[in-house]
Formats: C-alpha cells, sequence, structure tokens
C-alpha cells in the first residue's frame, strides 16, 4: 500500500522529499477533482492526503464522497480545522466534544 | 395506545407476541450495552484524535518552513532532483481490527523515517537545509499515518453509535411498547370473548331449564286430565 497526495507543487515537493512518489501537482479546480477521482480508482493507494483548503474549494457532493470512504482513507491537512468531524459527533453524541 | 395494524386477537398470537416482545427487551438490553460500550471506546479515541491533530498541524507548519528554507538556499531544482533519486518509498500496511462489531482499519507504516546515508543522494553535494526538509516531511508523512488510522476509527465508531442509539429507542419508544399495546387489547378482546360466552351459555341454559319446565307442567296436566277421564 502506498500513501498518495494531490495538492499545489510546494508541497508535492516535500512529499516528493519523504518519498513518495504518487504525488500529483494540481493547479485548477477541475484538475485537482480529476487526479483525485484518478488515486480513488487506484487500489494501491492506502491513504490520500489532501490540503485543507484543497479540500474546501471541491464540490459539496464529493466531499461527502470522500468522507465515506475508507479505502483509501482521505485526510486533509491544513491549519484551518475541519467542522466535517466536529459536525458528525455533535449529531451522532447530540453534544460538542471536539474543542 | 397503538395497535398493530393487522393482528387478530387469537391465542395464537397472543402467544406468538409474548415470545416476540421478550425478544425485544433483550434485544433492548443488548444494544444499550453495545452503545455505551462504543461510547466509552469513542471517548479514547477522540482524546488521541485531538492530540493527533494538533501533533499534525505542527508537523505540517515545520515542514512548511523547513522546505520554505531549503528551497531558498538550494533552489527548485536541486530539490526536484534530489527527490528523484530517492529510492525507498514509505510502504503502509492495511489490516483490520474489531471494535464491539465495528470493522476500524490498522494502518501501519514502516520505514517512512530513514537515516541520511539511507536516502539514496550524496550527503557531501547537497546542504543539510535538503536533510532537514526531508527529516520534516517524513515525521509529517508519519503523523499523516497516525491521524489517517485514528481519524477513520472516529469516524466509524461516531456513525455505528448513530444507529446503534437510533435502534435502542426504536425498540424503547416503538417497538416495545406497540407490542404491549397489542398484547394488551389481545388479552381485553379475549376476556371480553369468554364474558360472551358465558353471557350465551347462561342464556341458553335458562331457555332450556324454561322449556323442560313448561313440558313437565304440560306432561302433569295431561296426567291429571287422564286422572280426571
Amino acid at each position: 500500500m502506498e500513501i498518495a497526495f494531490v495538492g499545489d507543487i510546494n508541497a508535492v515537493l516535500g512529499f516528493n522529499l519523504a518519498g513518495i512518489k504518487k504525488a500529483y501537482p494540481t493547479k485548477t479546480d477541475e484538475e485537482l477533482v480529476s487526479k483525485i477521482n484518478d488515486v480513488m480508482a487506484d487500489s494501491n493507494v492506502g491513504i490520500l492526503v489532501l490540503k485543507q483548503s484543497d479540500y474546501n474549494r471541491l464540490p459539496k457532493r464529493m466531499q461527502g464522497q470522500l468522507s465515506e470512504s475508507t479505502r483509501p482513507t482521505i485526510i486533509s491537512i491544513g491549519t484551518e480545522q475541519s467542522t466535517e468531524l466536529r459536525e458528525k459527533i455533535k449529531r451522532a453524541i447530540g453534544v460538542d466534544l471536539w474543542k | 395506545m397503538v395497535v398493530i395494524r393487522g393482528t387478530k386477537p387469537t391465542r395464537a398470537v397472543l402467544i406468538a407476541l409474548r415470545r416476540r416482545i421478550k425478544v425485544a427487551q433483550t434485544g433492548h438490553e443488548l444494544l444499550k450495552m453495545k452503545r455505551d460500550g462504543l461510547m466509552v471506546e469513542f471517548f479514547e479515541v477522540l482524546n488521541k484524535a485531538r492530540t493527533v491533530r494538533k501533533e499534525l498541524v505542527d508537523a505540517l507548519i515545520k515542514a512548511e518552513q523547513r522546505l520554505n528554507i531549503a528551497k531558498a538556499t538550494e533552489g527548485t531544482v536541486t530539490i526536484n532532483s534530489v527527490a528523484y533519486a530517492l529510492q525507498k518509498e514509505p510502504a503502509i500496511e492495511l489490516s483490520s481490527r474489531n471494535i464491539m462489531g465495528v470493522v476500524v482499519p490498522k494502518i501501519t507504516a514502516d520505514s517512512v523515517q530513514k537515516k541520511i546515508f539511507e536516502r539514496g543522494y550524496g550527503i557531501i553535494g547537497t546542504s543539510s537545509a535538503i536533510d532537514e526538509a526531508a527529516d520534516a516531511y517524513e515525521t509529517l508523512v508519519d503523523k499523516v499515518v497516525i491521524a489517517a488510522e485514528v481519524e477513520t476509527v472516529l469516524i466509524r465508531l461516531v456513525k455505528d453509535i448513530e444507529s446503534t442509539k437510533r435502534r435502542v429507542n426504536a425498540l424503547e419508544f416503538k417497538v416495545i411498547p406497540d407490542i404491549r399495546d397489542t398484547i394488551r387489547f389481545i388479552s381485553f378482546a379475549l376476556e371480553e370473548m369468554d364474558r360472551d360466552s358465558i353471557v350465551r351459555l347462561k342464556k341458553l341454559k335458562g331457555k332450556a331449564q324454561k322449556r323442560a319446565r313448561a313440558e313437565e307442567a304440560k306432561r302433569a296436566a295431561e296426567a291429571v286430565a287422564a286422572g280426571v277421564a
């Protein structure tokens, strides 16, 4: 299993340095979406890493699809917090526990 | 009072319903325990997820800083060529684990962190800034692997808690009361039928006695008439 990254060219360079070959640079939104679809179809990828800012740019429908997926597992990294998990916890437990 | 539609007030149905309510109650108890167990597990994972998230963000900021320094001193082209020279790819292992019937992935990674001489590029030809950047990104990938596992577990648990909760509530507030109401309805109906038949029997008995008495009187009258004649 491998790790993949889709995002801006800078981070791609960094992930390349860490030895990740499947790091794809994208510029436009369309490129982003099509690359993510490609990676999702790749059965060899275990984890797909995205930037939080890129993730927020994706269409809502795709965001839902990604958050449901566990193989590959999608993880978005970034300094701003993702509200999705928080919302889910709030809905399931009834209290906002993520603080 | 909500009676389950289409039930016939018969003894057979009553017995079947009594059996069903027992099953529903056992299931309710079990599901309640499952929900509580999942909650305990959830809180543990939640704490872990929060610290992992924080570490991940810290690692990301550090990695980006280091990379920028490396780019400033060495230039993008050099870093690119160094990255091309890298041999080892971090491999991850996906297996699954079971928490109270919820299958969660377990991700283990090996060989993300590498020694300088393992990286596959010369030490002399490159500066330490690149080493540091590579190091920082390796740490980041490590954290990403951990976070991926923990957050997936969290999402799965949350989903299952939600559905288990819904089932518990459905049993507690809908299924079990409905069955109970239906049982009451059937037992009332059966009692009413019992009373009906008792009254009917009494009526019939009364009629039969009346007829017997009338017949006896007639026979007596006939005997008397015969005696007179």
